[in-house]
């Protein structure tokens, strides 16, 4: 393999997991470039989360591997690791009294300690998130969407800048009102202007069509098609992954999806 | 208007967190004053020159000699027992809810302390036949029993600790039922091996009764054992220290510490041995103490916050002295006998587990994950 070109990419070949006899990944690839959106859609139970949990190190591959600078991912640091990937999990079960800006300074773990400036960063990524005029208020006290924020704001503060670094988002605006998924949206966008390779986890197909500069398709562990939005999530593809009939509608310049009410659940 | 960073810095003034150092100093002052308090109270009358003139070079007069020797050779072993007790219990009651990422996770309540009640009680009957079969001299028959003791008790919490934190985690996150449960039945197989045992060899008086293990005791103190159990737990003391941060990063779940470089295996693994041996260590010499490492790590958490790195130093004081002071009471409540301390803690902790219960189901609409 040729590292030079694969210097600051994070790529994932071939990669398969099984937990038992169930196979939950077969022969996947994924590549995460810098100043690339990236979205992973797929039905339920697809293996999106799985994905991008092996992708973190997290979960040990059965078959494949997973290359940082081209160097094997279980061979890197975790400490080392940590400063370049970060991953938002769907959910959190926090359930000690910390404030906001303990839970987004916990973000700080991988660096080594140094209280001003750990404390610039922690305030930088808060604001950033909205929620910088209540930052010394009790966590547990917050509403599940704000939750997600604050442990948003502790990815990034993780990460610190963009450049060079992988933020991995799963299902980031499941429990976001408009407003704040629009914010996420605009967060990710502008950590890959600045040089980070972002990659999510989507259900929703509009958001998937309107930010990823490349869509993967899963299907029960499966790839089905990987690519440009406008070229895997047409309505033949959907229709066929998913078992609905949809239509895409042009509407201000964005194209949003109208499905069929006659569905076929299969 | 100020600007976001003047708000903020307000907002800190007014709801940050007290800093380190002067909470840190603030208890050990406390307990400074507690040990001296302790020192000075008991069956024997004395008074603070008594505790002065025991600490100077003086040469002391023959009557306030007997006085000395109880202040020295009683009193202060048991203090620094009870210190020891109560960091180690508060510590690894600390330690554990962090690992549980739950703040049930008492030692006694989850069965840790009967895994420990276990093995001390084994070592007991175990080991004088043991020595009788190697033929030992006496002296190291007394070797092996004195540190045999707390090794198996270690043992025997470190095994249970483990069985514990494997029922108890479903899909990587903690089942608070499945923990407080696998505690019930624990602790019923504890309570069971030891009655047994000490029933089956009554005589035996190192094994004293059922209610030493039960409800815990510092009545067998000496400057020996005080020795032997420090040993045990300033180490453990000085490694815990040092997985404050990582335990911060534990309490938002397994694979979020991991995501954010903590090893979560060693951290796993350390935890559950250093709080097992603390825990082993002071079950062999004291019983089982309940309560201490619930109540006092939730009330520095209440005060202070849940960062681990106040938490744990600050739990170490408050824990040692809470024990001190549970010790006086004990001491001096029925004197001339002795209250068993478990029964001071268990009437105080008791209450305040069902109230943390009764609040955490108002909170989590009936669920129990507090």
């Amino acid at each position: 393999m040729n590292l030079s070109n694969t210097l600051g990419h994070l790529m994932a070949t071939g990669i398969t997991v099984r937990v038992g006899k169930k196979t939950l990944l077969e022969k996947v690839d994924c590549e995460l470039i810098p100043g690339k959106l990236d979205v992973i859609v797929g039905p339920n139970g697809a293996g999106k989360s799985t994905l991008l949990r092996a992708i973190t190190g997290e979960y040990p591959v059965d078959e494949g591997a997973i290359t940082l600078d081209g160097r094997p991912i279980e061979k890197i640091d975790n400490v080392e690791l940590a400063k370049r990937r970060a991953c938002l999990p769907q959910f959190s079960s926090l359930a000690f009294p910390f404030t906001i800006r303990e839970v987004v300074s916990i973000g700080r773990h991988p660096h080594p300690e140094d209280p001003k400036n750990d404390r610039a960063i922690t305030e930088a990524a808060v604001e950033k998130v909205g929620l910088v005029d209540r930052i010394d208020e009790g966590y547990l006290h917050l509403s599940g969407g704000e939750k997600q924020r604050v442990h948003l704001a502790r990815v990034l503060a993780q990460l610190e800048k963009p450049k060079e670094r992988f933020l991995l988002l799963d299902e980031p605006t499941a429990s976001l009102d408009l407003t704040y998924q629009q914010l996420v949206f605009d967060i990710a966008q502008e950590w890959a202007n600045n040089g980070a390779a972002v990659l999510i986890v989507l259900h929703d197909l509009n958001q998937a069509m309107r930010y990823a500069q490349s869509v993967t398709l899963l299907k029960d562990g499966q790839l089905v098609q990987k690519g440009a939005p406008r070229s895997v999530l047409t309505e033949g593809i959907i229709e066929s992954v998913y078992g609905v009939q949809a239509k895409w509608i042009e509407a201000d310049g964005h194209s949003l999806l109208a499905v069929n009410q006659k569905n076929q659940y299969r | 208007m100020p600007t976001p960073s003047q708000a903020t810095q307000q907002n800190a003034a007014i709801k940050g967190r007290l800093s380190k150092g002067s909470v840190l100093c603030f208890l050990s002052i406390l307990l400074l004053i507690c040990v001296f308090w302790s020192l000075n109270s008991g069956a024997v009358e004395t008074t603070l020159s008594d505790v002065i003139a025991t600490f100077s070079f003086d040469e002391p007069s023959s009557k306030s000699q007997l006085k000395s020797i109880v202040i020295s050779e009683i009193r202060l072993p048991r203090i620094v027992l009870a210190f020891l007790v109560g960091a180690a219990l508060t510590l690894a009651g600390s330690l554990l809810q962090g690992l549980f990422r739950n703040p049930l996770a008492d030692p006694a309540l989850i069965g840790v302390s009967s895994g420990g009640a276990i093995g001390a009680v084994t070592a007991i009957v175990l080991l004088p036949v043991i020595a009788i079969k190697l033929k030992l001299s006496e002296g190291t028959a007394q070797i092996i029993q004195s540190f045999g003791l707390p090794v198996l008790a270690m043992c025997g919490a470190i095994a249970l600790t483990f069985v514990i934190y494997r029922v108890s985690l479903v899909r990587g996150r903690t089942h608070v039922p499945a923990m407080l449960l696998t505690g019930i039945a624990v602790n019923a197989i504890g309570g069971a091996f030891v009655g047994l045992v000490v029933t089956v060899f009554a005589t035996d008086e190192q094994l004293r009764t059922i209610t030493f293990w039960t409800l815990g005791s510092l009545s067998g103190s000496n400057w020996n054992n005080t020795i032997i159990l420090g040993l045990f737990i300033i180490i453990p003391i000085f490694i815990a220290l040092r997985q404050d941060r990582a335990l911060n990063a534990f309490l938002l779940g397994e694979a979020e510490a991991f995501h954010l470089g903590v090893n979560t295996q060693h951290v796993k693994r350390t935890v559950i041995l250093i709080s097992a041996i603390m825990v082993g260590a002071t079950v062999a010499f004291c019983g089982i103490i309940g309560f201490v490492g619930l109540v006092v790590p939730h009330m520095v958490r209440t005060a202070l916050g849940p960062d681990h790195k106040l938490l744990l130093p600050a739990g170490i004081l408050l824990g040692a002295i809470t024990l001190v002071v549970a010790d006086v009471f004990a001491r001096t409540l029925l004197s001339p006998a002795e209250l068993q301390i478990g029964i001071l803690t268990a009437t105080i902790g008791g209450p305040f587990f069902l109230a943390l219960l009764i609040r955490s189901r108002s909170v989590n609409n009936n669920s129990l994950s507090l």
